[in-house]
């Protein structure tokens, strides 16, 4: 005995003079009518609110769609099949709705029975408001109710559905071709115990919610074939059903659009952030569909939007510096703002707090930036800037979480194996950079080399003095150029003198100007140390006594010749 | 943005034939709009494939949740209008940008508006419509004998909005008198306001003595989604299906030549708090 259950899409109904029925539109309080089960089980909801049984507007007049689905979510089952309909004989204001008759059965491989009865049993099951049912009331199924019918082909003995059977799913039948739901459902199962994916078709369909949800979708015409592959083409890649994607959309919109940021909202992203399936690639479709992807459109919205996106894809982050940085001014206070409402709830006073991966990512977008400064000048003034303050989102985390991180790595003793020195040449960004390799390995060069000089640290250098961290500054001075800014050597305490000090097991010397270098040099002069300031005065002074000293000759030299043969001018001889 | 009005009042076809924007007039102030992401480039899929083809548009499905409610995004680009205060500006032809999220709730909302009290679930759409700036109230003009049902609504409508404070923000509702392409509404178009008063006296009275108390401001539209045929003696370009007590339902009449009138205006007011003479003017 197979138990199946039915409800359909609630709407007001006017009875007509001859029996038959109208609709006054949908109903508020009550979603669903004429069910057999009640509640409606949330995983059913949850599908139905994710678009999994939505067939697109303007398709499929006059004629059923069907839609097949078995619903997996927290170890609960269920086989359902979606009968969706306008109805053009509806007198909504000429307007024709799409009303749905959803049946379904608990537990899965139910799909085919389900099909069978409906199809041969029951008969009607398109919507229906006349056709009452009650909560406890399902329909019990008898075995010879679903026997397949012995007479139809077996899936295997047509040549063209094994053909397609060797395609990716989701399949895409041609719209000219005879088939049935049956068949459908079978070519489904079949491609479903081949990719793991639960079975899901469309049988006449126009257009669909997600189109990419389906292992198998026979449209309704030529023209509902284009707009599936249409939609297709930008959806996300994949026949997994995302838990609660709806959620996450509209979580995504409306941290958007709206000025504030909700702390539900903001849960559903964690949560999202937790679930493996939502992979990167898939985050990236969501933003994008969304608007992310869009060139020329400069409003509050889209800072929020990239904003958010620069948070849950760090990677996204540099990018959207370089887009903020064109930018008007309202456009950078609607960041700010952005910053100040997440990071009241990322940075509440539990440091092991609700939004413990959204934490994360932040982290990990501060880390990417700085490890970026590495090698572009251009993001420089803008990572500068987000990270100067502890007051902003990213600002925060770097000052509260990763500045001692990278203060752990350049603390911890390097681990120097045999005493093999790496190759200087080897180091820094390769293809998995991480703050901590970076600063793990330049701690281990640095202590291993002491001449080593890298130009590209002068930026991090830079950096470091801008956000006020002067021991770091001076270190990466120290290996950029050598010598550390007096400015920078003089805000930090540490082990040394006025001319070098020890920061992180490193020696580093301040730059020291031409004059300081006389002040402090000493000569040898014989056997006598003398200051080389005095040295220089020395031999300044004997080099103008020297030049006087030749001067005062040469005149006298004029003055007085030898012959007088030459002095004309102001000695007349004639006189 | 929230856009509310009775069933069949053509909320989902305004929204998407601005999204569409067919047949754009060069002289018009609007340069472009811009549909942003996936839900507003499907409103312009819509007015392609079911607006244009001369077919109706199916009833928006009523969401369980207002946050399950299709938010459209739209960027419009005007030409911005000469102006004493940023002469460069105009010199310059610099684009203005309006950029509007306009959620479209089904036609029930406002319906229950006018015949339900305390359900849990109108008042859910009712605290996220609370929570907009502007309000775009798209009356069907030929639907005026349903004047004082839609005023008791709107009573339950304004007595909420007073209980809700927008951190001082001044709300704006904008109302407009929308298929003003039927013909005694196209002979009063540039009279908004009158054409409100006489259709929807209840309703403009209510919104009237509720910006006099200082609630919001309140300004008057006239719109029309399909708009008209031919300059000298002007017809709708649009086939009547249908009109009874709660209005007239048509379909597009000559797809080619279909330029919408008066979209923009009311959502510049609502943007900027000024009305714009141009787009007034349709």
């Amino acid at each position: 005995m197979l138990t199946i259950h039915e409800f359909s899409t609630s709407i007001q109904v006017k009875y007509t003079s001859d029996g038959n029925w109208l609709s006054e539109g949908f109903t508020g309080g009550q979603h669903y009518m004429n069910a057999t089960l009640d509640p409606i089980p949330q995983p059913v909801t949850q599908a139905i609110n994710d678009e999994l049984f939505t067939i697109a507007e303007g398709t499929s007049k006059g004629e059923p769609a069907l839609i097949g689905r078995e619903i997996v979510k927290d170890g609960m089952y269920w086989s359902m099949i979606a009968v969706g309909m306008t109805f053009s004989d509806v007198e909504d204001k000429g307007r024709t709705p799409r009303l749905y008759r959803y049946f379904l059965s608990e537990g899965t491989n139910r799909l085919t029975a389900m099909l069978n009865w409906m199809l041969n049993s029951k008969k009607e099951y398109v919507f229906n408001p006349l056709d009452y049912q009650k909560p406890g009331e399902p329909y019990q199924v008898e075995p010879h109710q679903v026997e397949v019918d012995k007479h139809s082909p077996s899936l295997d003995k047509k040549d063209n559905f094994t053909e397609f059977l060797k395609k990716t799913a989701p399949i895409i039948l041609p719209s000219d071709w005879k088939t049935s739901p049956l068949i459908l459902n079978n070519l489904a199962k079949r491609k479903s115990q081949e990719n793991g994916y639960p079975t899901a078709w469309a049988y006449r369909a126009g257009g669909l919610g997600k189109p990419s949800s389906f292992q198998v979708i026979y449209p309704a015409s030529v023209e509902a074939e284009q707009v599936i592959k249409k939609g297709l083409a930008s959806s996300p890649n994949t026949l997994v059903v995302i838990d609660n994607e709806k959620g996450i959309k509209t979580a995504i919109q409306q941290i958007s659009l709206n000025s504030k940021v909700d702390r539900e909202k903001l849960l559903i992203l964690k949560e999202a952030l937790q679930n493996p399936q939502v992979t990167e690639e898939y985050w990236q479709k969501l933003f994008d569909r969304q608007g992310a992807n869009q060139q020329g459109i400069y409003s509050t919205q889209m800072v929020r939007l990239l904003a958010l996106q620069a948070v849950i894809l760090p990677a996204t982050l540099p990018l959207y510096l370089k887009w903020l940085e064109k930018q008007d001014k309202k456009a950078n206070n609607a960041f700010v703002e952005f910053q100040n409402q997440l990071r009241k709830f990322l940075v509440k006073n539990n440091p092991e707090s609700d939004f413990q991966p959204l934490n994360q990512k932040v982290v990990q977008g501060v880390e990417s930036l700085i490890l970026s400064i590495v090698k572009r000048q251009d993001l420089f003034n803008s990572a500068v800037s987000l990270l100067k303050s502890p007051d902003g989102l990213w600002g925060y985390f770097y000052h509260y979480s990763v500045k001692s991180e990278i203060e752990q790595y350049l603390t911890t003793a390097p681990l120097l194996i045999n005493n093999v020195q790496p190759d200087p040449s080897l180091t820094v960004v390769e293809e998995e950079p991480s703050l901590e390799k970076l600063f793990k390995e330049i701690k281990l060069i640095g202590e291993c080399n002491h001449a080593y000089r890298e130009e590209k640290y002068k930026l991090l250098a830079r950096f470091f003095e801008q956000v006020s961290d002067f021991q770091k500054a001076a270190l990466f001075y120290q290996f950029a150029e050598g010598k550390v800014p007096k400015k920078v050597f003089k805000s930090f305490k540490g082990r040394g003198n006025c001319y070098k000090k020890e920061v992180y097991g490193k020696l580093v010397k301040r730059h020291i100007s031409l004059l300081e270098q006389l002040k402090i040099k000493i000569v040898k002069i014989g056997k006598s140390p003398v200051p080389a300031y005095l040295f220089m005065l020395f031999l300044i002074l004997a080099f103008m006594l020297g030049m006087l000293g030749g001067f005062f000759l040469h005149k006298s030299e004029l003055q007085e010749p030898s012959d007088g043969s030459n002095f004309t001018t102001d000695v007349p001889s004639g006189k | 943005m929230r856009l509310v009005g009775d069933r069949g009042s053509g909320k989902t076809a305004y929204i998407a034939s601005l999204a569409y924007w067919p047949n754009a007039d060069p002289s018009s102030p609007v340069q472009t709009v811009t549909p942003v992401g996936d839900e507003a480039r499907e409103l312009t899929s819509k007015a392609q494939d079911i607006l244009e083809q001369g077919l109706m548009l199916e009833p928006t499905p009523l969401s369980s949740s207002p946050d399950d409610v299709k938010d459209y995004t739209l960027s419009i680009a005007l030409k911005d209008q000469f102006s004493w205060n940023n002469p460069t500006a105009t010199l310059e032809n610099q684009l203005l940008q309006l950029n509007i999220s306009c959620k479209d709730y089904a036609g029930e909302f406002f319906a229950d508006l006018v015949s339900k009290v305390n359900d849990p679930k109108l008042d859910d759409y009712l605290e996220d419509c609370l929570q907009a700036t502007g309000i775009l109230l798209l009356l069907d003009g030929t639907a005026h004998r349903k004047d004082s049902e839609y005023a008791n609504g709107i009573d339950q409508f304004l007595t909420q909005l007073d209980q809700t404070d927008l951190d001082g923000v001044q709300r704006r509702i904008a109302v407009v008198i929308n298929k003003c392409d039927q013909s005694e509404l196209w002979i009063n178009r540039y009279h908004p306001q009158e054409v409100s008063r006489q259709r929807f006296p209840s309703v403009c009275g209510k919104l009237e003595s509720w910006s006099q108390m200082g609630g919001g401001r309140v300004e008057c539209f006239t719109t029309s989604a399909f708009g008209m045929l031919g300059c000298r003696y002007p017809e709708p370009n649009a086939k009547r299906l249908r009109r009874d007590r709660g209005g007239t339902s048509s379909i597009i009449k000559k797809p080619r030549q279909w330029r919408p009138f008066g979209l923009v205006a009311p959502i510049y007011w609502l943007c900027t708090g000024a009305r714009h003479q141009e787009l007034d003017q349709g």
